[in-house]
Formats: C-alpha cells, structure tokens, sequence
C-alpha cells in the first residue's frame, strides 16, 4: 500500500519501489500473494493491462487502512524509543 | 540452484496456482518472474504461494464450470420504475451492471466484482444481491458509484439468482442442493446466515417468496418444486412437494394473491397449482409452449413468467421473444389470450417488472438492452 500511496505501479515496478525505500527484496510470489489478498478487501485496484504489465491503484478504502496502520506504527516507534531511552539510554 | 534452472523451475510453479488465479495473474506473474532473477529463493516462496492459494477457497474451482458461460448475460430479476439493469459478465469476469430506462436513456455501466454469475434486485430496487461466489450485497441507489455492502465469508456453489423476501429483509440463496436463508437488513460487513435448509437429491434452480412473505418456493433440476413454510426464517419447515414437470424448473411466480404459483421449466411448459392451502397443492393446469422452444442459446435459461397485477393473467415467454398470455381467473378453466413474438427484445435472459407489464431483454453479447411494454 505504501508503494502505491504516490501512484498506481504494474507489479515489477511495486518490487523495485519496495527493495529501494525498505530495503527489503520481495519475491514475485509474495507479491502476487499480497496483491491478490490486496485486491479481494478492496484495497487496491488493478487497472486496464498495458501489454502484459497491469498497474495497480490505491482505492479509498486503502489510504483509509494505510493512514490507519501507519498512525499505529507511529505510536509503536513512539513509545520504543521512550521505553529504549530510559531503559539504556540509547 | 543455477539461475537457468531457478528460471524454468518458477514458470513451472506459476501453473501450480489455482486455474481461477492463474487466469487472473499468471501473465502479469510471469512478466515480473521474465525482468526478476529467479533463484532459489523465488522457487521457494512460489511454492508457498501457490500452495496457500490452492488452499483458499476464494480461488478453489467452482464444480460447474458452465455456469460462468451460462451466465454470460443476465437481466436484472427486477425491471425497476421502468429501469432495466442487464449484468454484463466479459470474458475476464468482469462483471457490471448496464442500465436502460424506458426513455432510452442508458448510463455508464456501474463495475461490480469480479465473476458474478447469479443476481437479484431487492423489492426497493436499491440493492442488488450478487453471487460471485460468495454473496455480496450491494447499494445501487448512486448508479456512477455503486457501494458494496458486505458479503459473505464462504462461497456458494451455485448460479441460481436469489430471491429477497416482501420485506427486503431475508434473502434466499441457492448454496448446490440446499437452500439457505441470510438476513440481509444490515449486510454490513457481513450478510448473516439464518438457517439452511435440507437438501434435497438434485440442485436448486429457481427460488421465489409468496406475495406475504409466508411461503418459500425452491425448484430443483429434477423438476420438483418444495413448499416451505418460511413465516419465521429461523424455523424454516417444508409444507409439500410438488411433483416434477418433466425438465429443470427454470422459473417460479407466486400471483398476487399467492393463491397461485406458477413454474416454468425450460423444456417449455408451464405448470399452475393451487396452493391456497399450501398443504394440499391441486395441480390447475399445464400449460405447453405454442411453440416449442428451441435448445437454449449460449445456455441461457430464457424462460420467465409473471402475474399481472390484478392477478388475472399470467404471461410467459419461452423462447426470449415469444410472449404468450394466459387468462387464469377460473381454476381449471386456464386459456390461451394471445401469442406475440416480440421483435427485438433480443435472444438472452429476460425478466418481468414487479406489475409483469415491463419485459425487459437483452441480447447474448450484452451490447443492447430492450424494454418492451406487454398490450
């Protein structure tokens, strides 16, 4: 969701976005997994296929779930860094 | 693992996934797997994944895989303040609902989900209940951005269309040989069962609630039709069966009054009871086709039947364009009025408005929707 939230990308394009804000180097099968979970909540949207590439588009319901999981993960790192600070200072 | 090897090892995996989910997103797959470097790690975690989509009943096949086909066109079961919905499903599944008032006017098609292959309008005409295959419920009431509802966590295995009880507040689905009862007043997020009722020997294929709400009819492949007792939809009781007609039961319509149900099989005859006491059935009549019917085109179930309004005449199309109306005032004593053959209402499904004066068709293609007003 994140890889979509600037604009909708075709599948290779999600894997490359992915690998270079997190680092993290996503398979095609896991991807293909998670789009199609994705896609059934309604939370992404495929659009008309251009060749064989078919983009992917952020729906409503989405941002609404990424702004939501994102305010949470806010408060994860908060309260890790308060606790971590005191606990040892880091 | 050379990469060569890791390569043909993925596109081998990608035929592993479920054939529904392969026709979804095996190209797109094997794009990505065509500009990625396979290793060993992308045969690892293809693996996993075609394993839990087998294992998802979302993707699992559907045991009739000619429903799809069959299913190609639908009419709405409700032609609404003389608005004709058509559901449109394209090749890829795609499914949406096409609109023709009697004006003429059509709008943009409203996208629905993928895969629907059985519908109904509720008694309001805002919602539509789809089957794709599992129930969803949906707010058409904003035809530029229809609204999902809810829907169900399971599937159905059927391409029955559904029936809203009076009240719009149970909706009767076809779930194989069983039929089962939801309570669809508050479909958000999830439509919720209330009772299944026991299966019987062949599939249900026609579903229809009396005029009161009180009666459930369910017509079956074999051509038998069940009364059941439906007055509280959690206590669902069967009241009589109704001997077969010879072929499938395509259609059912209670009249008006709900003294009379009618049920048309595809084979092209019509069959009358009366069922004023829903106990002791009588058959009234067996009305045959003027002309026989041909084999069904594409798969298309063509057949469709309504009450007038006042309950005096039933009318029933066989065949999408031959419209025959019966008067069925005396028990016993049903005639033939008139035959037309309806030039241009196309050679797919068709359906009645609530009054049965509207005939809504539609063609096979689903490019043109026609609206007929019945003499």
């Amino acid at each position: 969701l994140t890889s979509l939230s600037d604009g909708p990308k075709h599948g290779y394009a999600i894997m490359t976005d992915i690998a270079a804000f997190s680092g993290v180097r996503m398979e095609p099968g896991t991807l293909y997994g998670a789009l199609s979970r994705l896609e059934r909540r309604g939370w992404v949207a495929p659009l008309a296929a251009a060749e064989r590439r078919r983009p992917y588009q952020i729906t409503a319901a989405g941002q609404e779930i990424l702004t939501e999981q994102v305010t949470t993960m806010q408060q994860i790192v908060q309260v890790a860094r308060l606790r971590t600070a005191m606990a040892w200072g880091a | 693992m050379r990469p060569g090897l890791a390569a043909r090892l993925s596109r081998f995996l990608v035929r592993c996934y479920p054939p529904r989910w392969r026709q979804r997103y095996a190209e797109e797959l094997l794009e990505v797997l065509d500009q990625h470097q396979p290793t060993s790690r992308t045969v690892l975690n293809l693996w996993a994944g075609a394993v839990s989509a087998q294992l998802d009943p979302a993707w699992r096949t559907r045991r009739h895989p000619a429903i799809g086909l069959r299913r190609r066109v639908r009419i709405g079961a409700r032609v609404f303040a003389g608005i004709a919905a058509v559901l449109l499903v394209s090749a890829v599944a795609v499914s949406f609902l096409a609109w023709r008032d009697e004006q003429g006017n059509t709008g943009p098609p409203m996208p629905l989900s993928d895969g629907v292959f059985a519908m109904a309008f509720s008694p309001d005409g805002h919602t539509v209940a789809v089957i794709n295959p599992s129930l969803e419920l949906w707010d058409v009431t904003n035809r530029a951005h229809p609204e999902r509802l809810g829907y169900s966590e399971g599937d159905l295995v059927t391409g029955t269309d559904p029936a809203f009880s009076p009240d719009g507040r149970v909706l009767a689905t076809a779930g194989g040989r069983t039929v089962i009862l939801w309570n669809v007043a508050d479909p958000t997020p999830r439509p919720t069962e209330i009772a299944v009722l026991p299966a019987y020997p062949s599939g249900v294929n026609a579903l229809a609630f009396s005029p009161d709400g009180r009666t459930l009819a369910s017509g079956y492949d074999d051509g038998e039709v069940v009364l059941w007792n439906a007055a509280d939809p959690a206590r669902v009781t069967p009241i009589a069966t109704l001997p077969g007609h010879g072929g499938d039961v395509a259609a059912l319509s209670f009249s008006p009054d709900g003294h009379l149900l009618a049920s048309a099989s595809d084979n092209g005859t019509v069959v009358l009871w009366n069922i004023a006491d829903p106990a002791h059935p009588a058959n009234t009549a067996t009305l045959h086709a003027p002309v026989p019917p041909p084999a069904p085109v594409n798969f298309c179930p063509n057949a469709a039947l309504a009450f007038s309004a006042d309950g005096r005449t039933l009318t029933t199309v066989e065949d999408s364009t031959t419209v025959t109306q019966w008067n069925v005032t005396g028990p016993g004593a049903v005639t033939r009025l008139t035959t037309s053959i309806l030039s241009g209402i196309g050679d797919g499904p068709v359906a009645f408005s609530a009054d049965g004066r509207t005939l809504a068709g539609a063609h096979t293609t689903g490019d043109t929707i026609a609206l007929s007003v019945l003499p």
